[in-house]
């Protein structure tokens, strides 16, 4: 495989990291600017980079910027807000076709970088600050966004259910902020902080694809190294809180089926061992949940579990009918109990190992994922490649599982249910 | 065995064609370097065919809606075991969907390929039904089905195809409804396996670094030739007028969201294909960010970021469909039908149509980079009886006049139908 990787340091607090991949047709560039989530912040740095990407000082307006990108071969300029741990992750970012691959050999890469870099530090504004056209529409469009959270109930109970898990954490705040907190967002205040949000945060460029030219990749240096900024302070993501009791949360809402989420918290800090005893529980169609719930007792599509390694956190979520509430609940503890006694197969954890082994060598199969594979290593103490990972995750026991099973507290039940359904308790 | 090249020059790219002696065809497409193989085996077979007849049947049978999608799901067991637990011995990642017209079943893997498709080509060739899987199942998809009616996309999808179409077999629900899966019973699934699983009516597809000799090593050993049922499919006659120009209803969302559709005359192969380019085209060209008349809508605060446009075809339906939120989707709506009336009278920009073209190309093009995007690509267009490359050509070559010529031909604003979710008040 032909795949070349290198992180380079830009300035203080600012990282470069390049994957060349020549199978690939296309480019992608991606600016993260990374910040502890604060409940204050949240929700302008959540409007701020909608308001960054479809349009600049030089394309003032969406269409004469949409315009531009698509005589560059549809070009886009895309922007998205994540959390990652207990940070929040605003994100401007380019992709285009490789110069190679355009009708008659046009270089087009050259100009997409400008247009991206110009996004991020010249944008359109009016008296000094961003249009107040744009603002309102943008803000509208975030207080949709934030309304909108109910219309995807398995992402909505999964959201809810979050806010307890993380509270009083800063992952426990949405990551578009409260609605109550966005209504009162001015234009001079987001402007003010996108400002604060270039000075301080940590940047994250990230670069993978088919290969820009040196001049290309010179030109972002040069334009992050002409930002002002201030040292970004020292701030890691923790494992969220133990609670002393676990704790059940019921929301009602005119839907036709139920959701449950449920939470367990560990001290365990092996994310490989943690990873494994996720698919054996209900990460992999041949898990524990997946052969039990759904095949066994028929009681719901889907019932799978996931681990959050930043955060120290196991989830899993179903969709059930509304009077499986309870049985659904009871045999999720049943199946638990089992993982805990080391009631499954070694062949389950092997095989289990071999689809987690699978899935990382597919990391470099899409620009998209390896990009992403690269921005969550750079969170942690040590960057380890997908290869690294698939040998620690070769080293995991079935002892190592048992113990981490045993280490699991109970934290949150919560539940999406009908208006006339029982509670949950 | 007759055995074809596939070839672009634009793109530097070939897969091979190859009709097996058991009427199987069998596309390849070598990506050298990559590490995931991504293989699909399909039949023409979808939720739309319900009423269809073989040379065993007297007369032509209907049989209850949602039985592709129950067919899906049921070849998944087989006598000895789970298909889930055959792929965790291999490490591959397997899955199916349905869709109007077509059943598919596939895997990903980065290891032991070979195995892995002879797990696929075994199990699909293999049907077992009986009384207690069968009832088995009514659980587990009644939560799918359930899944989806608390879906307002979905939902705002059904009820628009339910008001353009008054016998088209495309507005029943994919997966049927809790009643209609009632019925299905192991005989039914048997005979429709048997009609609609014949290799004569299947495409497999592979994608990914591979072996041509050794696939075809694996098909000549392992399928199994069946005799040509001729098979004929009916669909009920469909007038060209539509339902009703309104259909809403209220579900818990927080904006309303709409579909608007404008009925069309069904097309085939290259044909249809054609029509999509050119009407994909032409609803860039009337409503994408580039356009004035998206800015228009944007900056009035009738549309947001959901704002998009789709080309609805298959087997018997092809629509161009408007979607998003909007606070006053009948304004929308409104708006939609006189701007296609204008650009119907005064034509579109030639500037614009060619960046429109350069931007449908780019797309193109940034669709080939992964396994999955090509074996899907390639199973499509192959059922269609056309090649993975006659999109990218037909939209290299395609004129300002043809689209001018498709607006006029496809956009009957006397046929438009607008599907609205409105919030619960």
């Amino acid at each position: 495989m032909s795949v070349s990787y290198k992180r380079e340091k830009i300035c203080e607090g600012a990282e470069y990291t390049e994957i060349i991949d020549k199978r690939f047709k296309t480019n992608y560039i991606y600016i993260h600017l990374l910040e502890p989530m604060d409940r204050k912040n949240a929700s302008a740095n959540a409007v701020i980079p909608d308001l960054l990407h479809d349009s600049n000082e030089k394309y003032p307006t969406i269409t004469a910027l949409s315009r531009k990108l698509a005589s560059l071969y549809h070009a886009s300029i895309s922007c998205g807000v994540s959390k990652l741990g207990d940070f929040q992750v605003v994100s401007l970012m380019s992709g285009s076709i490789a110069d190679k691959y355009t009708i008659d050999g046009d270089n087009i890469s050259g100009e997409v970088v400008d247009i991206l870099l110009d996004c991020l530090t010249k944008p359109h504004l009016e008296n000094g600050i961003f249009a107040e056209n744009d603002f309102r529409l943008k803000k509208q469009e975030l207080l949709d966004d934030i309304d909108a959270e109910i219309n995807d109930k398995r992402k909505f109970a999964v959201g809810k259910a979050k806010e307890n898990i993380y509270k009083g954490e800063p992952a426990g705040i949405p990551v578009n902020g409260y609605r109550e907190d966005a209504e009162k967002l001015t234009c001079a205040d987001v402007y003010k902080r996108y400002t604060e949000l270039l000075k301080n945060a940590r940047i994250e460029v990230v670069f993978s694809g088919y290969g820009i030219g040196d001049e290309d990749k010179n030109k972002i240096f040069d334009r992050i190294r002409a930002l002002e900024r201030n040292a970004p302070a020292e701030y890691k993501t923790v494992p969220s809180a133990k609670k002393s009791d676990m704790v059940y949360v019921t929301d009602r809402m005119d839907v036709n089926q139920s959701k449950m989420v449920m939470a367990y918290k560990t001290d365990c800090t092996s994310k490989q061992t943690m990873k494994m005893l996720s698919f054996v529980f209900g990460g992999t169609p041949f898990s524990m949940l997946f052969e039990n719930v759904r095949e066994k007792l028929s009681l719901c599509y889907y019932c799978p579990s996931g681990y959050n390694s930043k955060k120290q956190v196991l989830l899993i979520d179903c969709g059930i009918e509304h009077q499986n509430i309870n049985p659904a609940r009871e045999e999720i503890y049943n199946q638990l109990e089992l993982l805990k006694k080391g009631e499954f197969t070694e062949e389950l954890l092997s095989n289990s190992k071999l689809l987690a082994k699978s899935s990382l060598k597919a990391v470099y199969d899409s620009p998209g994922s390896i990009a992403n594979w690269y921005l969550d290593q750079c969170m942690e103490d040590n960057i380890v490649t997908p290869e690294e990972e698939a040998q620690l995750i070769d080293a995991v026991t079935k002892e190592d599982i048992v113990a981490a099973a045993n280490s699991l507290v109970p934290d949150t039940v919560y539940v999406l249910t009908g208006k006339e359904n029982p509670a949950n308790e | 065995m007759n055995k074809k090249i596939i070839e672009s020059k634009r793109l530097d790219e070939k897969y091979t064609v190859i009709e097996h002696p058991s009427g199987l065809r069998i596309c390849i497409w070598k990506m050298e370097g990559y590490s995931t193989t991504h293989a699909l085996f399909g039949t023409k077979y979808g939720s739309v065919n319900t009423t269809f007849k073989t040379k065993k049947d007297k007369d032509f049978i209907t049989v209850p809606n949602g039985i592709a999608h129950y067919l899906e799901h049921k070849l998944f067991e087989n006598e000895d075991c789970d298909v889930f637990q055959l792929y965790a011995q291999t490490g591959a990642s397997g899955n199916a969907y349905t869709s109007f017209d077509r059943t598919c079943y596939l895997f990903s893997c980065t290891d032991n390929f070979e195995k892995s498709l002879e797990i696929l080509l075994d199990f699909v060739q293999k049907p077992y039904f009986t009384e207690e899987t069968v009832a088995k199942e009514q659980g587990i998809i009644g939560q799918e089905i359930k899944m989806y009616d608390d879906n307002p996309d979905w939902c705002v999808f059904f009820n628009l195809l339910e008001a353009v179409y008054f016998n088209n077999p495309v507005k029943i629900n994919i997966a049927g409804t809790v009643e209609t899966i009632s019925h299905i019973t192991p005989e039914l699934l048997y005979q429709c396996y048997y009609a609609f699983y014949n290799l004569q009516n299947m495409v497999l597809s592979i994608a990914g670094d591979v072996d041509e000799d050794k696939i075809i090593e694996i098909c000549d050993r392992l399928l199994i030739p069946n005799e040509d049922m001729e098979l004929q499919t009916v669909f009920p006659d469909e007038p060209d007028e539509i339902v009703a120009p309104l259909v809403r209803k209220s579900m818990e969302v927080a904006v309303p969201i709409f579909n608007l559709g404008y009925k069309c005359a069904a097309l085939e192969g290259r044909e249809m294909l054609k029509a999509e380019v050119e009407t994909n085209l032409v609803m860039y060209l009337l409503a994408e960010k580039t356009s004035d008349f998206y800015r228009k809508l944007y900056d009035e605060g009738l549309i947001n970021s959901t704002f998009s446009t789709e080309v609805f075809s298959g087997e018997g339906f092809f629509m161009p469909i408007f979607g998003g939120e909007s606070r006053d989707p009948e304004k929308v709506a409104e708006l939609i039908s006189a701007e296609i009336e204008r650009c119907k009278k005064e034509g579109f920009d030639r500037e614009q149509f060619e960046n429109a073209k350069k931007a449908y190309y780019g797309s193109l093009v940034k669709d080939l980079n992964s396994p999955s995007d090509i074996a899907t690509n390639m199973i499509n267009k192959t059922m269609s009886g056309l090649t993975a490359f006659d999109e990218l050509e037909i939209a290299a070559a395609v004129t300002l006049e043809d689209v001018e010529n498709r607006l006029k031909a496809q956009f009957d604003t006397s046929r438009g139908v607008l599907s609205i979710i409105d919030p619960i008040s």
